[in-house]
């Protein structure tokens, strides 16, 4: 952009057509992005400040926490505005520095922007929504702010809920209660248990399922065997069998293996992905294949091959499958309660305990939520994680023949 | 069928079947036996799964301790399911054979577990004797096909939520609420103010949040031999015509039925709606949200006040070798000075007659909800209590939203019943 | 290829795929025909796999048969067809949207845009959420009066709007769009990321030279990214399709089988879709009725495949 011209640019009368039109549609947008920005920025400080009370109340309690909160306000109004500001200023300085012919190119990108961080929005709604609950006390989740509905930041938080997901505030019990001998087992039938096995069954799962799946999506993808494609028909078929169905018959062979209660018993019978070999068929099949016409050439074995050629070209749909089993298997709620041994609770997994944690008559949605932000926190962490690879596989752009 | 001419195809397939044969015939000598365990002090050790949470575990773990000491022979391992799945983890636990020795089961499990011949009937351990020592509406969800297979551990009914503000600014007296259904009418009139969106009442949908209209209009559901539904009789259609006036009608129900609407329990919470049908496991939050509200009967209705009947059954399975040491167990759990100790530490209704008298609350609205459990009448009693409610909750739906009337609903619903529900 | 070139092949490739298809035969064939084999049984009369009462065809008659009654011939088990339809419409409605939406954002974010990686990641984060939880949001949502939706509405049209004084999930024609749209936004992300995955093995060269041809943007979308995208909205096709049968934790969470409608006389729940009404049968203990009706969706599926194949697919490769 040259700042030098501008000055002389709007002067010419080729710029005087349709520029009226332009200034009202920027002057629109600018409008929708300082809302916006307001909207989103007040929420994000807001959600700060109250994670800073809520932890800043050591006990918990919420009207502390809402004094804390009430005396940062000005921060965050103050925030919000430098924002606004900021981005006004930044949004007005490029509107002036662009030539007009570049001004429709340059609304464009503005009106992309604004309606990909409104999706953002609406997209990440349920997560922004599920944090703020988990910190609301309890009676108070379903208290609409009538003032402004939006709002949904908390105005009295409390860390009360994680503590009690984590166990970390121990329930009342009798004197009687208290005298009897603790034992060893129960003592381990908390929160960390519960995540480790639950940790240890997901990426095992994960990176079993990945391996059989992409070696068995090469073979459908691009070798050759005998009847092949009658083979796949049968798979594609089993797939439309709802899982529910094997579940009785999966769980007789399980026990009569001696598997029952086991963390091997949770995984063994999910080995099998159709749903995984398909996917990796359909993207290897994007591999061109003169890259393994090649590496024949040059004598590679068959293992190294899949090893050297495929895998790293398809490292962005396995990467993918290995998220969606990692995921499948650490919120598999149905099958993980039939196994489980509840008389050797330390095999309990983390959607069970969380379930175990739910008492009979507790609708207690802030300490749902906040069960539900442990389970969430690993694969955010696992997906952040892996979406690097995502980008770095993604732009690795073209093949090269 | 082309011979399959590549060796190591024809090699792959058998090695193939041999491996699917070998796990077959595995899997087809079954799960062996459960073997008897003991304790070190060479006691039998039985299983009892539960579903209570912490604090009710902590007191259930003493009164085992209490009841070990008593005798010589016998200990229970308590083990905690998570009450949302323990009917598939029981259903497919004793397809395999490796269910527990007693179970506590919702109460609607009961039917189910008995006509499939799982349970122990009680008769032959004496329970004859001490079964009137029960209330009697829990009691009833255990009778299955002529025999008692279980006893209630733990019951809750439902009884009616005011908000004393909203009666105040409606210029009601607080201390009045309505008593019968006419009074609910009238005063609901001037509780509601559809702009202000605060309405007199929100009810669900659910067969079981409207058995209390059903009781107070004197209908049943199913007759006494389990073999014909009873819906379209006359009782029935009027207490469904009377829920479908509240909403459209006299327009003082919120229309909290309805997919995406504000619950009860939230509208209440919030100031939305002045009377609900709430049970007792509310009252700590409702007390702790600063709610000044009150607690009271259900409207009487031709057949008077009444209501329904929630809660939880014990069982003994009769997979389990010591059914008696079981059946000494649990009458032990549920005798009257346990069970008085139990209810006052954790704010529950007492299921055993016996310790009414020996009980006493610190909440003021407990008093109201077992002076409402005397007139509960029990809820029907078939194999699969949510096929029931699957036939039952749509048609009730299509009389509140008006694309059916009460009397063509309930006539279409009862044939459905008898065809579908009630052979199994 | 010489013999022992495909023998040596064949060998291989059954190497690569017999842990697979171990697992495979021993896991999902067996409970397959298993389950084939409970569908000619009745299993109310008690736990364990021995006290299964025989009952032939008489599990498949009452889904797919008809009888007379009261002067007319009507479905033994209309709930089962009616499931059909809805489960027909679902997959109808949400299979196109999903893929466009995730093509959409896919091109979108394929060009030089400053802070795409940001928003590629937050466009997938929804997939990974509980679908308990999502379901849970979205009827907040969509709640009238209080949700989101009832809001901004309001702020818009006026108070006195559908949105407003009902809501979508509370009547019987909007609720499954309403379920679609919650659907397809949480879905979006994983096409999204598929569809970029694809879009980078496509080589710059190709549309070089189409330029140079003087094809416009549109042609070239048209002829040249999507025929290369096949493949991947293939599997899109079927996985939606097979979503669409298998579909039951969103109902569950948002409209538990739906506001009801009344056809006839029936009435029907309008967003009871076949996977809702199996987890129905299932959760009544009934294994045999349940294992019929997934067969008999099994054989309509394949049925509309094969017509599909032998029909419509031209150049299938």
């Amino acid at each position: 952009m040259n700042t030098q011209t501008v000055q002389a640019e709007p002067q010419t009368p080729a710029a005087q057509g349709g520029s009226p039109l332009r200034v009202v549609i920027f002057v629109t947008l600018f409008v929708a992005m300082i809302a916006l920005c307001v909207g989103i920025c007040g929420q994000l400080y807001k959600f700060l400040t109250m994670v800073a009370a809520a932890f800043a109340a050591r006990g918990g309690d919420p009207a502390k926490a809402g004094e804390v909160m009430k005396n940062m306000a000005w921060m965050v109004d103050a925030l919000t505005a430098a924002t606004a500001l900021a981005l006004a200023s930044i949004t007005i300085r490029r509107w002036i520095a662009t030539h007009a012919e570049q001004r429709a190119a340059f609304l464009r990108t503005f009106f992309l922007y604004l309606c990909l961080t409104a999706g953002v929005v609406v997209v990440l709604f349920p997560f922004f929504w599920m944090l703020c609950t988990s910190f609301k006390p309890a009676g108070t989740e379903l208290l609409i702010n009538t003032a402004n509905p939006f709002d949904i930041v908390p105005a009295e938080p409390t860390i009360t809920n994680f503590k009690k997901v984590l166990k970390l505030d121990a329930a009342p019990v009798s004197a009687e209660a208290s005298q009897a001998v603790v034992d060893p087992v129960e003592a381990k039938k908390n929160f960390g248990t519960y995540f480790m096995n639950s940790l240890v069954v997901a990426t095992l799962a994960a990176f079993l399922v990945t391996l059989f799946a992409s070696m068995g999506g090469y073979v459908f993808a691009k070798k050759e065997l005998p009847y092949k494609q009658q083979l796949f028909g049968v798979l594609m078929a089993t797939m439309m069998i709802p899982g529910m169905m094997y579940m009785v018959p999966q769980f007789f062979m399980v026990c009569s293996m001696g598997l029952f209660g086991t963390k091997l018993a949770m995984i063994l019978p999910h080995l099998a992905s159709v749903f995984g070999i398909f996917m990796l068929k359909q993207f290897m099949e994007t591999i061109p294949s003169s890259l393994i016409e090649a590496a024949r050439i040059d004598g590679a074995s068959e293992w190294q091959i899949f090893r050297v050629v495929i895998i790293p070209l398809a490292m962005p749909i396995i990467l993918t499958l290995f998220l969606l089993t990692f995921l499948s298997h650490w919120s598999n709620f149905l099958w993980q309660l039939i196994v489980t041994d509840f008389e050797n609770p330390l095999s309990i997994t983390l959607p069970v305990g969380l379930a175990l944690f739910r008492g009979q008559y507790t609708s207690d949605l802030g300490l749902i939520m906040s069960a539900s932000c442990f389970s969430i926190v690993p694969i955010v962490i696992l997906f952040l994680f892996a979406q690097r690879y995502f980008i770095e596989g993604m732009t690795q752009g073209a093949v090269k023949e | 069928m082309r011979y399959i001419s590549n060796r190591y195809l024809r090699a792959a397939l058998l090695v193939l079947c041999v491996v699917t044969l070998a796990v077959l015939v595995a899997g087809i000598t079954g799960c062996n036996e459960r073997k008897t365990e003991y304790t070190p002090d060479g006691r039998v050790i039985l299983n009892f799964w539960h579903t209570y949470n912490d604090t009710e575990e902590a007191e259930l773990k003493a009164i085992i301790t209490e009841w070990e000491a008593k005798n010589a022979s016998w200990s229970v391992r308590a083990v905690r399911i998570p009450f949302d799945g323990h009917k598939p983890k029981l259903r497919t636990a004793l397809t395999v054979g490796r269910g527990p020795d007693m179970a506590r089961v919702d109460w609607s499990f009961v039917c189910e577990l008995g006509r499939k011949h799982a349970l122990v009937d009680l008769a032959p351990f004496g329970f004859e004797a001490i079964k009137d020592n029960y209330l009697k509406a829990p009691l009833r969800t255990n009778y299955i096909d002529g025999h008692y297979l279980g006893l209630p551990d733990q019951t809750t009914c439902v009884a009616m939520f005011y908000n004393r503000q909203l009666f105040r600014e409606a210029g009601l007296d607080p201390d009045k609420p309505p008593r019968t259904w006419d009074e609910f009418v009238e005063m609901g009139k001037k509780l509601t103010n559809a702009e202000k969106g605060t309405f007199a009442c929100g009810f669900e949908n659910t067969l079981w949040w409207s058995l209390p209209f059903f009781n107070t209009f004197g209908a049943t559901l199913i007759s006494e031999d389990g073999k014909k539904c009873l819906l379209d009789q006359e009782p029935a259609i009027r207490a469904i015509d009377f829920k479908r006036a509240l909403f459209a009608d006299h327009k003082i129900e919120a229309g909290a039925w309805r997919a995406g609407s504000i619950t009860p329990e939230q509208g209440f919470v919030n100031g939305k709606y002045a009377m609900i049908f709430m049970g007792p496991w509310n009252l700590p939050k409702f007390t702790s949200s600063k709610l000044d509200f009150g607690v009271t009967l259900i409207p009487a209705g031709p057949a008077g006040t009444s209501t329904n009947v929630g809660g939880t059954n014990v069982v003994i399975f009769n997979t389990g070798k010591f059914p008696k040491a079981c059946y000494d167990f649990l009458t032990y759990f549920t005798s009257a000075e346990v069970q008085a100790r139990w209810c006052s530490k954790l704010n529950q209704m007492p299921v055993n007659l016996k310790a009414y008298d020996l009980v006493k609350f610190e909440d003021p609205h407990l008093m109201t909800f077992m002076e409402q459990m005397k007139s509960a009448v029990s809820n029907p009693i078939v194999t699969s209590y949510e096929r029931l409610e699957d036939f039952v909750n749509p048609e009730m739906e299509a009389v509140l939203t008006g694309q059916k009337t009460a009397s063509a609903a309930m006539a279409t619903l009862a044939r459905k019943v008898e065809k579908r529900v009630l052979t199994d | 290829m010489s013999a022992p070139q495909n023998s040596r092949e064949t060998a291989s490739s059954l190497l690569f795929l017999s842990p697979f298809l171990i697992l495979f035969s021993v896991f999902l064939l067996f409970p397959i025909l298993y389950s084939l084999y409970l569908s000619f049984y009745d299993s109310s009369q008690g736990f364990g796999l021995t006290n299964l009462r025989w009952v032939g065809l008489s599990n498949y008659f009452q889904i797919l048969g008809i009888h007379w009654e009261g002067g007319a011939w009507k479905f033994n088990d209309p709930a089962f067809w009616w499931s059909l339809a809805v489960t027909f419409l679902y997959g109808g409605l949400s299979i196109p949207l999903g893929i466009a939406a995730a093509l959409f954002l896919a091109l979108l974010l394929n060009n030089k845009l400053y802070g795409k990686s940001f928003f590629r990641s937050a466009f997938f984060l929804p997939n990974i959420l509980d679908m308990l939880v999502v379901g849970v949001i979205w009827t907040l949502i969509y709640a009238p009066k209080y949700g989101a939706l009832a809001q901004i509405s309001s702020a818009i049209l006026g108070p006195e709007q559908f949105f407003n004084k009902v809501g979508p999930l509370a009547s019987p024609y909007t609720a499954l769009p309403a379920i679609v749209f919650a659907m397809v936004l949480k879905g979006a992300g994983f096409g999204m990321v598929l569809f970029l995955a694809a879009l980078q093995n496509i080589p710059e060269a190709v549309y070089e030279a189409a330029d140079i041809d003087g094809a416009t943007k549109t042609q070239q979308f048209w002829y040249i990214t999507l025929p290369l995208l096949q493949p991947i909205i293939f599997f899109m096709v079927i996985t939606g399709i097979i979503g669409s049968l298998n579909a039951f934790t969103e109902i569950y969470a948002m409209t538990a089988g739906g506001p009801q409608i009344v056809i006839g006389e029936e009435t029907l729940g309008s967003t009871s879709v076949a996977g809702y009404y199996l987890y129905k049968q299932f959760e009544g203990g009934r294994f045999g009725y349940a294992a019929a009706i997934s067969y008999v969706l099994l054989a309509i599926t394949l049925g509309i495949t094969w017509i599909q194949q032998r029909f419509f697919a031209g150049d299938k490769r």
